[in-house]
């Protein structure tokens, strides 16, 4: 790290407005070669604006963005490629149907008199995809075969491969489970070394304690504060994020579970990678399913939820046997939150339509007219308990990525279910709504509804759950009973 | 990544009008406050502008003809099939689906309808009854095979256009023209009330019907949120097959309509009764995602959008251009819709 020499990219006093929301307020920031920076904020702080105007995806409304000590206007992303900076959004953005090596190398594949050398493009994909850990990955293979987590390591390797000067990772591991975000660890390392400035966006601060050698933390708009290497602290960073220390989240007690009703009883419950399932969840419990990518976390989950059908053994779910359509489930009072945000988020909706999509007939005058001013006064105020900022009548689209999972999430809490089945439900969200969340989900339960998080993460498994089954190899091979700690979470994962 | 590659090419599956995977826009949005303001009016305005530089270029051509009440009725009459079936494909493609058959379902409920008159003496209301029956049972049969998921309904509508041509040949005859129509059923289209053509009014009826549905019903709720992202909709509870099928029903429905009303202003039934009446509500509906920058197909924009069609057929007639020449201007204009429409969509 070299903080003497000119910074790689400064910005001077950027502001950036989409219509009325200003989304930066006056930003100054610089980063050099080979330095590695953390970038924190609460949701809709403005981390994802900040390095879209720096990758040239849009235009700051005022300010200035120097690079090399000279100003310069991006008119377009590739421009900002030119000068050697790539980002990885944050929100997937492969094109499903082109094979990974052409996403990979799009607008820059290895050409010999306009065709495309396909020797060469594979042989450049796999060195690619090797250097992030896919080294099992067919590259002419279309990128929709492809799990989220193996994509979002594929956009992670384009961006590598274009061996930019600056890299823009926002929020990385946030759809990766734990263990593999770990992998990124050392390839971010060894760029530094090489000399490439990282700026790294997360929610999980430990992450950013390991990496980084600056924290750069932005609140509302602007710039909330640095924090040097040494003084570099989770709380220190929670307390710049939200302007106040995270209250210690009160640990799971587990009660006598003998006179709760059943909720969920599996036997021998069997799928495509999942077997021998025997589970028996109770009335208010919040369970937790853990174990390693892979291991069948949320299969199990779909498989409850009737999402994805058994190829063995027996489910029964609220008394009324196995489901068999996501319909059924709704109509029994199950909700089903699925991993990554794509898969639940209505573009061209508002955030409001958004959040009450699922209780829409319910809310309705004669179960045919939406109720319009219900609706809005239902999304209001879930959106303050979830602490989710943003207009409700505009689209979803407009909304930081962890507000949009807070809206999605929300059709489930406002619905009322008797089972709520979440994988991986606080993904993109800041630390400080993480733990409303969590309060939220124990008022739920305290209330008498079951809930089941599939979570690859051990300390929120801790934090939350009464019990934990973990899964190894699709098999449940551990349970644990609060009180556990994450260390037996971990062992029981790796456990043969 | 491009984001603008990827939504052209989707475009001629409707499946995804901003589909689950539209990242948020990538391209950059203009340079500093001016000038995304700037764009940002031209998205919002660009085919209204374009709308009434039209009408004023026709108006110059021919302010004798084009600018008078008399004309302004029959653009509006023209309109009325249009709008019509540009209200009910809206419904269809608002789901993510496509209805190519509805050409043909016209032709087979006009010819059932004409059929119950001519050859076994029913009167113009059993006619009528008939004729729209006719259509929501098309309706019915197109939206079932859809909803089976087996092929894409681009296919299998084009499929049931040909099968409902045909079995309306059959029954004229092999394409006769039936002109044995009772006197109430020409009066169905020939009357005015308060000097407005009955066409007109049932048009209208039937536009706000469908915005009512599309904008203020669940059922309109569940097709938009099908048509944003399906495999979420699944997931919300929402039955994206039955759903889908009442689209179809609703399409059908308006085909039936459209179909009286043809058969009812020509008093007859003949093989061409839905000529010329493909492509209007295509360009329509599809107009209709640009204006106000809406983003997605909606109500309100295809019935400007239908009335733009009309108007530039009319003003085509009007400046003497020849019917070959009005047809490929109406292509053209499709493509260049098609074009703006993918734009509105990204940004939306
Ligand atoms: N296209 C847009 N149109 C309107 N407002 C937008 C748009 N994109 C972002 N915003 C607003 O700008 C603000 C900053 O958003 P941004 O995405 O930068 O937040 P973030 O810090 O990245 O949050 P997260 O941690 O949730 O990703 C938010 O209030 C958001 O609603
Ligand atoms: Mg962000």
């Amino acid at each position: 790290m070299a903080t003497r020499e000119q910074p790689v990219v400064a910005l001077r006093d950027v502001e950036k407005a989409y219509g009325t929301v200003q989304a930066l307020r006056g930003v100054s920031f610089e980063i050099h070669a080979g330095e590695v920076i953390g970038m924190v904020g609460a949701n809709g702080a403005g981390k994802s604006t900040l390095n879209k105007v720096i990758s040239g995806q849009t235009a700051p409304t005022g300010g200035e963005l120097l690079v090399d000590g000279e100003p310069v206007n991006f008119a377009h992303p590739r421009e900002a490629l030119a000068a050697g900076i790539a980002l990885v959004p944050q929100e997937l953005s492969l094109i499903e149907d082109r094979s990974v090596a052409e996403n990979l190398f799009l607008g820059r594949m290895p050409k010999r008199l306009g065709f495309v050398l396909d020797g060469e493009l594979q042989a450049q994909s796999r060195a690619a995809l090797a250097r992030v850990g896919l080294d099992d990955i067919d590259p002419t293979v279309p990128a929709s075969e492809l799990t989220p987590v193996e994509q979002r390591l594929v956009t992670i390797a384009e961006a590598i491969s274009k061996q930019p000067r600056v890299l823009i990772l926002d929020e990385p591991s946030a759809a990766l489970p734990a263990e593999t975000a770990a992998r990124l660890e050392p390839i971010i390392r060894s760029l530094a070394a090489d000399g490439t400035a990282v700026i790294y966006v997360s929610h999980r601060l430990a992450e950013i304690q390991r990496l980084a050698h600056r924290v750069f933390a932005m609140r509302d708009g602007r710039h909330a504060g640095d924090l040097a290497r040494e003084e570099i602290t989770i709380d220190a960073m929670v307390q710049l994020v939200g302007g106040s220390a995270l209250r210690e989240e009160p640990r799971p007690v587990v009660k006598t579970r003998a006179d709760a009703p059943v909720v969920v009883r599996s036997r021998g419950l069997g799928g495509t990678l999942v077997h021998d399932a025997d589970l028996q969840l109770h009335r208010g419990e919040i369970i937790g399913i853990g174990g390693l990518q892979g291991s069948g976390r949320s299969e199990l989950l779909r498989l409850i939820g009737g999402i994805q059908g058994r190829s063995a053994g027996d489910v029964d779910v609220l008394g009324g046997g196995a489901l068999e359509t996501p319909h059924a489930a709704v109509r029994r009072g199950v909700g089903y939150v699925p991993e990554g945000r794509k898969a639940m988020t209505f573009p061209t909706m508002s955030v409001a339509a958004n959040s009450t999509i699922a209780l829409i007939t319910d809310i309705s005058r004669m179960r045919t007219f939406v109720d319009v001013g219900r609706e809005r006064e239902l999304a209001g105020g879930i959106a303050e308990r979830v602490r989710m900022v943003g207009d409700l009548d505009a689209p979803i689209t407009t909304l930081s990525g962890g507000n949009q999972q807070k809206a999605c999430i929300s059709r489930w809490l406002l619905k009322g279910v008797k089972l709520l089945l979440l994988d991986e439900p606080t993904v993109g969200i800041d630390v400080h709504a993480r733990a409303g969340i969590h309060q939220l989900l124990r008022e739920l339960a305290a209330e008498g509804t079951t809930i089941v998080v599939a979570c690859s993460e051990p300390e929120e498994l801790v934090l939350l759950c009464h019990r934990v089954f973990v899964m190894v190899e699709g098999g449940v091979a551990a349970e644990l009973e609060a009180p556990f700690n994450v260390e037996q979470v971990v062992a029981a994962s790796y456990a043969r | 990544m491009t984001d603008q590659a990827h939504k052209a090419t989707s475009l001629t599956e409707p499946a995804s009008p901003t589909s689950a995977n539209a990242p948020e826009p990538q391209r950059p949005d203009g340079a500093r406050t001016g000038m995304a303001f700037g764009r940002h009016w031209i998205q919002r305005y660009a085919t209204l502008v374009g709308f009434a530089i039209m009408v004023a270029a026709f108006w110059i051509a021919e302010p004798a003809v084009f600018g008078t009440l008399d004309n302004m009725r029959s653009i509006l009459e023209l309109a009325a099939p249009i709008l019509i079936l540009a209200a009910g494909l809206t419904v269809v493609l608002s789901n993510g689906e496509f209805d190519l058959s509805f050409p043909g379902l016209i032709g087979l409920s006009a010819v059932v309808g004409v059929q119950l008159m001519s050859d076994h003496g029913a009167n113009a209301a059993v006619a009528i009854v008939g004729a729209l029956a006719v259509g929501l049972a098309g309706g019915l049969v197109a939206g079932f095979l859809v909803s089976l998921q087996r092929a894409s309904s681009f296919i299998v509508t084009l499929a049931l256009q040909t099968v409902f041509t045909g079995i309306a040949l059959g029954l004229s005859g092999g394409g006769s023209t039936i002109a044995d129509v009772t006197e109430g059923y020409i009066s169905v289209t020939f009357n005015r009330v308060l000097g407005v053509p009955l066409p007109i009014v049932y048009a209208a009826v039937i536009v706000l019907a469908a915005f009512v549905l599309m904008r203020f019903t669940v059922f309109g709720r569940q097709t938009l949120a099908i048509g944003s992202n399906p495999g979420a909709a699944r997931l919300a509870g929402i039955r994206v097959g039955q759903t889908r099928m009442w689209g179809f029903v609703v399409m059908g429905l308006c085909a039936g309509i459209a179909a009286v009303i043809l058969s009812s202003q020509t008093g007859q039934f003949s093989p061409d009764l839905a000529g010329g009446l493909f492509i209007p509500p295509f360009v329509a509906a599809f107009f209709g995602i640009s204006v106000l920058a809406a983003g997605r197909f909606n109500v309100f924009g295809t019935t400007v959008g239908a009335l733009f069609v009309a108007t530039l057929q009319t003003g085509l007639t009007i400046v003497g251009a020849d019917s070959y020449l009005a047809n490929i201007v109406i292509g053209a204009v499709l493509i260049v819709i098609l074009f703006v429409a993918a734009q509105s969509r990204t940004q939306a």
